[in-house]
């Protein structure tokens, strides 16, 4: 018997699929970020034309001028690819003025403080779930703790562990380790509260102990929801560490890259720092999501993953 | 655990804890009664260790198995003894290094009487949290007073 054509299901180029989205969303970022740079530069380039007195300009000429400033208010797309380039490619690894040195620097910190929030995080979920105490008492606490604006708790953070003699990178790591445990927290108290109640009798019918419930049904439940929670709390880890080293007067680091480049006006700077952020966040995002498939493939949760 | 039914008396934790505050109380009114007598300036840690002591043992002799009050009766007798272990503490000049006269048994004695304190209210959080009733009043008001007390004891800690 065959199915009619309607039910049968189309067949998907998964390239297509997963490229031409991203692909246009990109087109059409760059179509507005170029028409905001052009917009954004226009004034200054008239008052540089008006100054060299050249009242007799095209519009190409204005565009081409925009496009091209040294210290725009919004740099073009293309310069800020061109100072990537400059600060990756063209620079040593070891150079103060390299990105890649910075970006490494920014993610020691960063990952130190994923790793830390990450175990505070699943310790925490496990207390919160085995304790209905500990859920009705500390859970509003953590929840408020990520009302307080990091950019107020950061100096703090810094000037107090270095009274106790803590330096380098664990303050750094401490502030990324307080915005992503957060996440861990929450995804994981639902995963390990997700079993459904017919399982939780099925081991307590097979007399399984509180730790074989935890090992055996619990735990594998909650890794969907962990790796799901992982990969808010890394890009958040990245955000916490750049912001760990704006008040530390840093002169190392994306944060300190930001931070430089706002003291002498260098916007290209700024957007190249903001560009390796961004994009060393996705990274490490996709790779979170990559090793969470893989455990979940292994574990046999996730048949299509 | 969450996902599990709540009892209506107390739970084993909440017995261990009990007992837990009965014992480190005991120590405590011990290492501070000998400090006294060697000489140490501890009346106020002691009153708060034999208060955290006496409500244990009224809790054991009347074998109080309702949520409320063991949860009334240990708020009570934590946040009393905090206050004599603040006093305690305001009469040392705020520190315990600047009290000349401290032995290492009302040292001792204080923190073990700091720690059946926290013991008190943390049992008093688990009767609150342990409390099930379907009045959105009372439950608001837990939703309130158990993360207040816990927060407060942070607070007192520090």
């Amino acid at each position: 018997m065959t199915l009619p054509a309607s039910t049968t299901t189309p067949r998907r180029n998964g390239l297509t699929d997963s490229f031409v989205p991203v692909i246009t969303v990109i087109a059409v970022i760059m179509v507005i970020w170029y028409a905001a740079t052009v917009f954004l530069n226009s004034k200054w380039q008239r008052d540089v034309f008006s100054r060299a007195d050249n009242t007799d300009y095209s519009i190409m000429e204005l565009v081409a001028g925009t496009l091209s400033q040294e210290k725009p208010v919004l740099p073009s797309p293309h310069q800020v690819v061109q100072e990537v380039y400059k600060t990756t490619v063209q620079k040593k690894i070891t150079s103060k003025r390299s990105l890649i040195y910075h970006s490494g620097v920014t993610l020691s910190s960063a990952l130190l403080g994923f790793l830390l929030g990450t175990l505070l995080g699943i310790v925490l979920a496990v207390a919160i779930v085995y304790n209905r105490a500990l859920n009705k008492s500390l859970m509003p606490w953590i929840i408020t703790s990520q009302t307080i604006p990091i950019l107020a708790v950061a100096p703090m953070v810094i000037v107090v562990l270095n009274a106790v003699g803590i330096q380098g990178l664990l303050p750094k790591a401490f502030i990324s380790m307080y915005l992503s445990f957060f996440p861990v927290v929450v995804g994981m108290v639902k995963g390990l509260t997700s079993p459904d109640v017919s399982y939780l009798d099925l081991m307590r019918t097979y007399n399984a102990s509180a730790a074989q419930t935890f090992w055996k049904l619990r735990l594998p439940s909650s890794l969907p929801y962990l790796f799901t929670s992982m990969k808010i709390a890394i890009a958040i880890s990245m955000v916490g560490a750049i912001v760990a080293e704006l008040p530390t007067g840093a002169v190392a680091g994306l944060g300190a890259r930001l931070l430089a480049g706002s003291y002498y006006g260098q916007t290209i700077q700024i957007w190249s720092a903001l560009v390796m952020a961004s994009i060393l966040a996705a990274l490490l995002v996709v790779l979170v999501g990559m090793i969470g498939k893989w455990v979940n493939r292994r574990m046999g949760l996730a048949q299509n993953a | 655990m969450l996902n599990e039914p709540i009892s209506a008396g107390p739970s084993a934790m909440q017995r261990k804890l009990h007992w837990a505050i009965i014992s480190v109380a005991t120590l405590a009114t011990l290492f501070l009664f000998i400090g006294l007598v060697s000489g140490s300036v501890v009346t106020y840690s002691l009153i708060a260790a034999i208060v955290i002591l006496c409500g244990g043992l009224v809790s054991q002799r009347f074998s109080l198995s309702s949520h409320w009050h063991c949860a009334f009766l240990f708020c009570t007798v934590s946040h009393v003894a905090a206050v004599f272990l603040l006093v305690h503490l305001n009469t040392l000049g705020g520190s315990l290094g600047e009290h000349v006269d401290s032995t290492l048994f009302s040292q001792t004695g204080f923190w073990l009487c700091v720690i059946a304190a926290w013991l008190a209210a943390w049992l008093c959080v688990e009767h609150l949290s342990a409390i099930h009733t379907l009045s959105k009043a009372t439950n608001l008001l837990l939703a309130v007073l158990i993360p207040l007390i816990f927060g407060i004891w942070i607070l007192l800690l520090w």
